[in-house]
């Protein structure tokens, strides 16, 4: 592949990864402030759509970043990108683990939403302090690695 | 680093603006056309604003520190034929977008007008306005101008 080709891929499959990354954070802080089950229901549902666009973003800015990497001789060991494979791979790790957390809320909500009940186990699941430390600490490593590749430091 | 750097960059977090704005939008419109309720609208609400104000500061970014750029570098000139080419492909995503974008606010007021006149059940005609297919067709042309844009700005055909 030529140098046009990896660094194109490379820049829409994270342009993909972000913009999937905005959507969820955006529809998942929208949630907090629903009071209904009906509503929080749709919103979480909405994430669904943005999810394969941040596992196909991120892999694609992975795979086509080695690609670039390998092309253009850059050091794999240089700062910058060692910072941006350890955020990469707090990234995986933790979106795996908030990702599972929110599919099981969003079950809650659709299955709270189809029967009836209180709302209240499901707020406290959209409050929980952990899971909203780890999505919050996802959009900051995201805008990490952003600013990480743009500007290159040291 | 350079003036021309920092240009750059902002230049590249302006197109990140754009890009995660377009894929903002993809999502509430692909979240609309499932729906027939008003209530789905407002739903999708913060998903919109959020995405309206990004695409903003995307677009005025990407043009003006483009063109900063295109004047300041000695390699190339506002007068090239890529940059034209990227202008005139920007222009043409601005306005698709726009036009997209009211059809999304025309079916949107449309769902206000029906929850404050209490019919806040599923409506056929609100899901014929979510399921437009002027606005898809709208704003798949302004994402895929988005996408020559980046093919154009990438390999620089004619530099």
């Amino acid at each position: 592949m030529s140098y046009e080709t990896l660094l194109y891929l490379h820049l829409a499959s994270a342009f993909l990864f972000v913009g999937g990354s905005l959507a969820a954070a955006v529809l998942r802080v929208a949630a907090l402030g629903r009071a209904e089950a009906r509503e929080i229901a749709v919103l979480l549902r909405a994430v669904r759509p943005a999810v394969p666009l941040v596992g196909a973003g991120l892999l694609g800015t992975v795979g086509f970043g080695f690609g670039l990497a390998s092309e253009l001789d850059v050091d794999y060991g240089a700062t910058w990108l060692s910072a941006t494979f350890a955020l990469l791979a707090w990234m995986v790790v933790v979106g795996a683990l908030a990702g599972r957390q929110d599919r099981r809320t969003r079950e809650l909500a659709e299955r709270l939403a189809r029967e009836g009940g209180s709302v209240e186990a499901l707020r406290r699941r959209l409050r929980d302090p952990l899971n909203l430390a780890l999505n919050v600490s996802l959009l900051l490593a995201t805008a990490a690695v952003v600013a990480l590749m743009v500007w290159k430091p040291a | 680093m350079s003036l021309d750097d920092w240009i750059l960059a902002l230049h590249l977090l302006s197109a990140f603006a754009l890009a995660g704005a377009m894929t903002m939008l993809w999502v509430a419109v692909l979240v609309l056309r499932g729906s027939d309720t008003p209530a789905a609208a407002a739903t999708v609400a913060p998903v919109v604003r959020t995405a309206n104000v990004a695409v903003v500061v995307g677009i005025l970014g990407t043009v003006v520190f483009g063109l900063w750029l295109a004047i300041s570098l000695d390699a190339y000139h506002p007068w090239d034929g890529w940059v034209i080419a990227g202008l005139v492909l920007w222009a043409i995503g601005t306005e698709t977008g726009r036009r997209g974008g009211a059809e999304l606010d025309r079916a949107a007021a449309r769902a206000v007008e029906l929850e404050r006149a209490g019919q806040s059940g599923p409506s056929a005609e609100l899901a014929a306005a979510y399921r437009s297919g002027k606005g898809l067709a709208l704003h798949a042309a302004s994402s895929l101008a988005v996408v020559l844009v980046l093919l154009d700005m990438i390999w620089k055909p004619g530099a």
